[in-house]
């Protein structure tokens, strides 16, 4: 996949904190991407069902429910999806849930933008790879399936 | 699985032996090394359906026998446990798609129920 390519990703921001919302949009959006924003885990669970985003940026403390308590359910609406965490207080404990809660990086706040540039377009990579593959395989089951429709419709 | 495969990597002879018996107990096939050059020298020879290593081991770590197993073998699951963990340890083994992260003291069931949610086919448990 080429660099633009990655940069074509729908990026999802989602941290309670106004200022950090917005200096991450206007720094990924500078860089290419289409960026929205949320302030809570109710508005980025409603926003993933919406939209196909291919990235999330996810605080781990919102307002009315953490980051790591709804990473499942946001991966069970966009198993694709490639989610970062971002965490002002980090614990071995954090990163743990968040490896097996499905999160592809892991960032501690104050970042540099260069570290966050790099984690964004790895993980839009990694989406493009497993939508590619989804597709991939979607059309294996078609052909499959018209394979095996082709020798019903022969017996 | 029937008798699902691990390779255990540990420098410390003591937790060789104990999880040895213990995934003998079970009914694995488990083969132990006591370095990351030797364990990349089992899997050129042996299927493996999970890697379990420790972190901190003189020449080769963890984390470098990680990268070696991601290139040759990037379907083998690998688990990492160390007595040294570390939010920066943590954050490279998830960027390095470790399958998990189990710190060192564990119980040995823990452990054992982790490992085996890694296993091809299994529902992978979320804490």
């Amino acid at each position: 996949m080429s660099t633009a390519d990655a940069m074509r990703a729908r990026v999802l921001v989602t941290d309670d904190e106004a200022g950090i919302r917005n200096d991450l949009s206007d720094y990924l959006s500078h860089l290419g991407y289409h960026v929205s924003v949320a302030d809570d885990a109710g508005s980025t669970l409603s926003q993933v069902t919406e939209t196909a985003y291919g990235v999330l940026l996810l605080d781990d403390i919102l307002p009315d429910e953490s980051g790591l308590e709804i990473l499942p359910r946001l991966l069970d609406i966009r198993p694709s999806m490639s989610v970062i965490v971002m965490t002002g207080c980090p614990t071995v404990k954090s990163v743990i849930k968040a490896m097996r809660r499905g999160a592809c990086d892991f960032v501690v706040k104050p970042f540099e933008l260069d570290e966050l540039k790099t984690a964004v377009y790895r993980a839009a990579q990694r989406n493009q790879r497993l939508v590619d593959e989804a597709f991939r395989n979607c059309k294996d089951t078609t052909r499959d399936s018209g394979t095996v429709m082709n020798s019903v419709s022969q017996d | 699985m029937e008798h699902p495969s691990i390779l255990v990597v540990d420098d410390e002879l003591l937790i060789r032996d104990l999880l040895y018996d213990f995934f003998q107990d079970q009914g694995w096939d488990i083969t132990v090394a006591e370095s990351g050059e030797k364990a990349l020298e089992i899997l050129q020879k042996k299927k493996v359906d999970v890697l379990l290593t420790d972190l901190r081991m003189p020449v080769m770590d963890g984390m470098a026998l990680t990268g070696r197993v991601r290139k040759s073998f990037p379907d083998i699951p690998v688990v990492i446990m160390t007595g040294y963990p570390s939010v920066e340890s943590a954050v490279s083994a998830l960027r390095n798609k470790v399958a998990d992260y189990i710190t060192k003291p564990f119980n040995v069931n823990e452990l054992y129920k982790r490992v085996e949610s890694h296993l091809p086919g299994e529902e992978e448990e979320t804490v």
